[in-house]
């Protein structure tokens, strides 16, 4: 079972990391972190600049990493149930939803590998113009791989839709109200609408909060993070994941090819 | 015989406020080591008969169960291998690595011995290497027998597998399912291709608009009471006053001193060759008349729908 | 039941989902010092409110360009409570002479260690004490600290390098523009994950909104900046010292250190100005003095391996003001005997144990 969930996953991981996308978002993420080099300039000392290249390069990398999640989610497996290669594997003796898990992992580990370079080409950057080595770096890359974990597993349940473009909407339209659920609640409760207020209620559980996810400001402070913390967030995301896969898995296992 | 499929009464049934009727109560038996062809035309309820089968889709109502395993349980699919209809193959892997994954995906020793012995049946252990985009189609369906073979599947499922083939393609796929045939597998082919499936299948099963129309043995089905027979005579001019004398029968001069003609009654079989020598003739040729498949197929849907449509009237 | 697989998981899944977020939430409040989103969500909807307010801004452009200026003085007033500054903007080329001298537009790194020492060092004698002791306050090597200092030094600078006849043009012919930094923007930049660039952008706004005498934006933009950036410090020293020394709103300029010392414990001129604040020397930061709280601010930034160099003196002199001179002697005693401290620190040490045990007033 695991062996196959692994060869599935190895297997989605290399169709993706050929996928040319890839490579021209990494193009991107290099020409907008050199561009956004210049908020820089906005600082007055190169503390403040030093973070702020930080800050900025942080958000385009959590921008850019959503970007790719959401193009590798939305197309991988649905290209394989649109090429049909997918009803060769179906037709072995396993479970739909190991192929599920394995797609998700296989996704996830292109996406965090396209992370890491990203984070390193930032780490670079920062080495060449400051002569400094970054110290909150595993911590950044922590949240930011928890982050992507939820992102990718929800592009991945949509992506079973039957519309390229309702996939893409529902994923948008989920990681901006993840990002942004407390103040929707807030909002609809300020409205003083009771059904609004009740739906947000059950949008703030199910939707999963990405602010929290956001450590950004308490590493630019250079403020440490506890690993209790760490732990929880972990736990969360994996929670979180446990019930995506479960909600995929299932969805795929009704779905008639 | 062993069956290894056994489906009875498979319905399916779509749409949410519109239902309709895909496939309906369909039932199929097949034996080890036969070869059934399942002919119809476009939206017959084929594939989707094909698919609920193999699990890929629900079943509405109905049972099947292959290999004495309820479908669509993992046990059911243990010794299945499934060629879909325009499959589009992985560009990133090679042939070998293609096979590979599957045998791995499938828990089978993927040594390369035994890769290079499945490649080798279906000829492509020269191009191993090569990727599967660059490869042609019938190359492709090849890789995709071996991989079949590789999980050492004893019922196959092959969709519309002649389409795009060239006729050297068509020709080694036969001789391929042949093969198999000898090997003892199972196989369910869904085509339209009916004068090749006439040289392979032991039962065709016909299927109009969701239903079974026809499931028999081919043998049975392209058989019939017709007898053609050939004479030849001493000069045209016998030949012709034989088929004067005789205006009942229906045929041909091949040569000026020979006749052909078709007897629809096998029971005066020995009362024509009686008249023949009699009139000075010598009897060439006396074959029983077997339809195509081609020609089963069309006269079994004209009859099917006008039935249909005398129902409806 | 094996039927219901899937619904029992996604159930079970759910619940488990339920229950991991309610702890990590409370973890991460915990651990971020934040408080709940509704909360933070008001404070950024009270604040940016402020931007909308340009008719008053307008109206009072308008009335400077018909020459009231007069006017112009009283609306940002009572927005404000900031004469000095209304008039320093307002009033043409005594404006650039004023930004010399005024302290206003030291802004928050001098506010912090050049008015907090002048409490104490009122006397001219005591100026360069005063000094000195801001002096280690720059040396200290933390990014806090001296982006901290730069920043004031920059407001400094910027104060000097701008181009004020343009600044005071625009003044002089009504044409203050719309804010370049919107609150949709802001906002936008927020959800985007831009929270520090929107904060820094919006400190930049607001600096040329001092210029501009458009201080009621000012005060504002003071309150949505650690709104957006909860750790941007200088804002909460600004907004504090604007608060106590324009619009003698002692205690709330107290309540902001304190929450913002909650929030970021770690930054020790937030312990600095709190102790100076509530040790309120000549009684400048309102009619209370807390010493027991400034003691207990300075003994925490005394705590920090950089701690300011002349953090022993400023916990002896409240010591003094508590009427513990011997206390205060004795801590200064050990102080000046402490031999890695410079030879030029010793002495100022010498010089306050004699001022101590003289029974000045402290």
């Amino acid at each position: 079972m695991f062996s196959r969930i692994r060869l599935i996953m190895w297997d989605t991981f290399l169709d993706v990391a050929r996928h040319k996308m890839l490579t021209v978002h990494l193009v991107f993420v290099c020409i907008a972190l050199g561009l956004f080099n210049l908020f820089g300039h906005f600082s007055t000392t190169p503390s403040l600049e030093y973070r702020m290249i930080q800050d900025v390069g942080l958000s385009i990398i959590s921008l850019f990493g959503f970007l790719i999640a959401l193009f590798i989610g939305s197309t991988t497996l649905r290209d394989e149930i649109q090429r049909k290669t997918i009803y060769a594997i179906f037709t072995l003796p396993m479970g739909r939803w190991e192929l599920y898990t394995g797609k998700f992992l296989g996704t996830l580990l292109a996406a965090v590998v396209n992370m890491l370079i990203m984070l390193g080409i930032l780490t670079l950057l920062l080495y060449i113009k400051f002569g400094l080595i970054w110290s909150g770096f595993q911590w950044v890359a922590l949240f930011m791989i928890l982050e992507f974990a939820i992102m990718t597993g929800m592009v991945l349940l949509f992506s079973l839709t039957d519309s390229l473009i309702v996939c893409f909407s529902l994923s948008i339209f989920c990681v901006l109200l993840g990002s942004m659920a407390e103040h929707v609640q807030h909002l609809a409760f300020e409205a003083d609408i009771p059904l609004l207020s009740y739906l947000t209620d059950v949008v703030y559980w199910v939707i999963p909060n990405f602010g929290y996810f956001n450590i950004k400001y308490k590493i630019l402070k250079d403020l440490t993070i506890s690993p209790s913390f760490a732990m929880w967030a972990v736990g969360y995301a994996c929670c979180y994941l446990f019930f995506l896969l479960v909600a995929g898995s299932w969805a795929l296992k009704k779905k008639d090819l | 015989m062993t069956e290894l499929l056994v489906a009875e009464e498979i319905s399916k049934i779509v749409g949410w406020l519109k239902k309709e009727t895909i496939v309906d109560h369909v039932s199929i038996n097949l034996h080890e080591g036969e070869i059934m062809g399942l002919l119809g035309p476009n939206g017959a309820g084929k594939t989707t008969t094909m698919k609920m089968l193999l699990g890929l889709t629900s079943i509405s109502s109905g049972t099947a169960r292959m290999f004495g395993a309820p479908v669509p349980t993992p046990a059911s699919r243990v010794g299945v291998g499934f060629l879909p209809e325009a499959i589009q193959h992985p560009d990133h892997l090679s042939v070998y690595e293609y096979v590979r994954f599957h045998a791995r995906l499938s828990g089978i020793n993927d040594s390369i011995a035994k890769i290079e012995e499945h490649l080798r049946q279906v000829d492509m252990w020269e191009y191993r290497d090569r990727l599967l985009k660059e490869c042609s189609k019938g190359m492709r369906q090849r890789a995709d027998v071996a991989r079949i073979l590789l999980r050492q599947a004893r019922l196959i499922f092959l969709d519309e597998p002649f389409s795009g083939l060239d006729p050297c393609g068509q020709v080694m796929l036969k001789e391929l399912l042949m093969s198999l045939k000898k090997q003892n597998i199972s196989i369910l082919v869904n085509s339209h291709a009916a004068g090749i499936l006439a040289d392979v299948c032991d039962r065709v099963c016909v299927m109009n608009k969701g239903k079974i129309v026809v499931n028999e043995p081919l043998e049975k089905l392209l058989k019939t009471s017709q007898t053609r027979v050939v004479a030849s005579f001493a000069d045209s001019a016998a030949a012709t006053a034989f088929a004067a004398a005789r205006p009942g029968l229906s045929g041909k001069q091949k040569e000026p001193a020979v006749f052909e003609f078709i007897l629809d009654d096998r029971n005066g079989l020995n009362e024509m060759a009686g008249a023949i020598i009699a009139a000075g003739g010598r009897l060439i040729e006396m074959t029983p008349v077997m339809l195509t498949l081609d020609q089963l197929f069309v006269k079994t849907l004209s009859i099917r729908n006008d039935e249909m449509a005398g129902g409806l009237s | 039941m094996t039927k219901h697989r899937y619904l029992l998981l996604f159930i079970f899944s759910l619940l488990l989902t339920a229950v991991s977020r309610h702890y990590y939430l409370q973890q991460h409040r915990l651990e971020m010092k934040t408080g709940n989103a509704r909360q933070n969500l008001d404070q950024i909807q009270k604040s940016s409110s402020a931007f909308f307010t340009n008719k008053d801004e307008n109206e009072s452009t308008d009335e400077t360009s018909d020459g009231q200026q007069t006017e112009t003085t009283a609306t940002c007033s009572e927005n404000c409570n900031l004469p000095e500054h209304a008039k320093g903007h307002i009033q043409g080329q005594e404006h650039q002479h004023g930004h010399e001298h005024e302290p206003e537009h030291d802004h928050a790194g001098q506010l912090v260690a050049g008015s907090a020492t002048n409490d104490i060092a009122s006397t001219a004698d005591e100026k360069q004490l005063a000094v000195q002791a801001g002096q280690p306050h720059e040396q200290t090597g933390t990014h806090g600290h001296e982006e901290f200092n730069s920043k004031a030094k920059l407001l400094t600078c910027e104060h000097a390098d701008h181009d004020h006849a343009d600044h005071h043009e625009h003044h002089a012919h009504g044409q203050a523009s719309d804010p370049a930094v919107s609150p949709g923007f802001v906002l936008l930049l927020r959800q985007l994950g831009f929270a520090e660039l929107a904060a820094n952008l919006l400190w930049i706004q607001m600096d040329s909104d001092s210029h501009r005498g458009l201080w009621h934006r000012v005060e504002f933009a003071l309150e949505l900046i650690p709104a957006l950036d909860p750790t941007f410090v200088d804002a909460y020293l600004l907004r504090s010292f604007l608060l106590d020394e324009y619009q003698k709103r002692h205690d709330e300029a107290l309540q902001i250190l304190e929450g913002a010392a909650k929030q970021l414990p770690n930054r020790i001129e937030l312990w600095q100005q709190i102790g100076i604040f509530c040790l309120n020397h000549t009684g400048r930061h309102g009619p209370k003095r807390l010493l027991p709280r400034a003691l207990e601010a300075f003994q925490v930034m005394a705590e920090f391996s950089d701690a300011p160099i002349q953090s022993p003196r400023l916990i002896a002199v409240t010591l003094a003001a508590m009427e513990r001179r011997t206390e205060a002697v004795k801590f200064l005693e050990a102080s000046s005997g402490d031999q890695t401290r410079p030879l030029e620190q010793r002495k100022i040490d010498q010089t306050m144990i004699e001022r101590i045990n003289s029974g000045e007033k402290f």
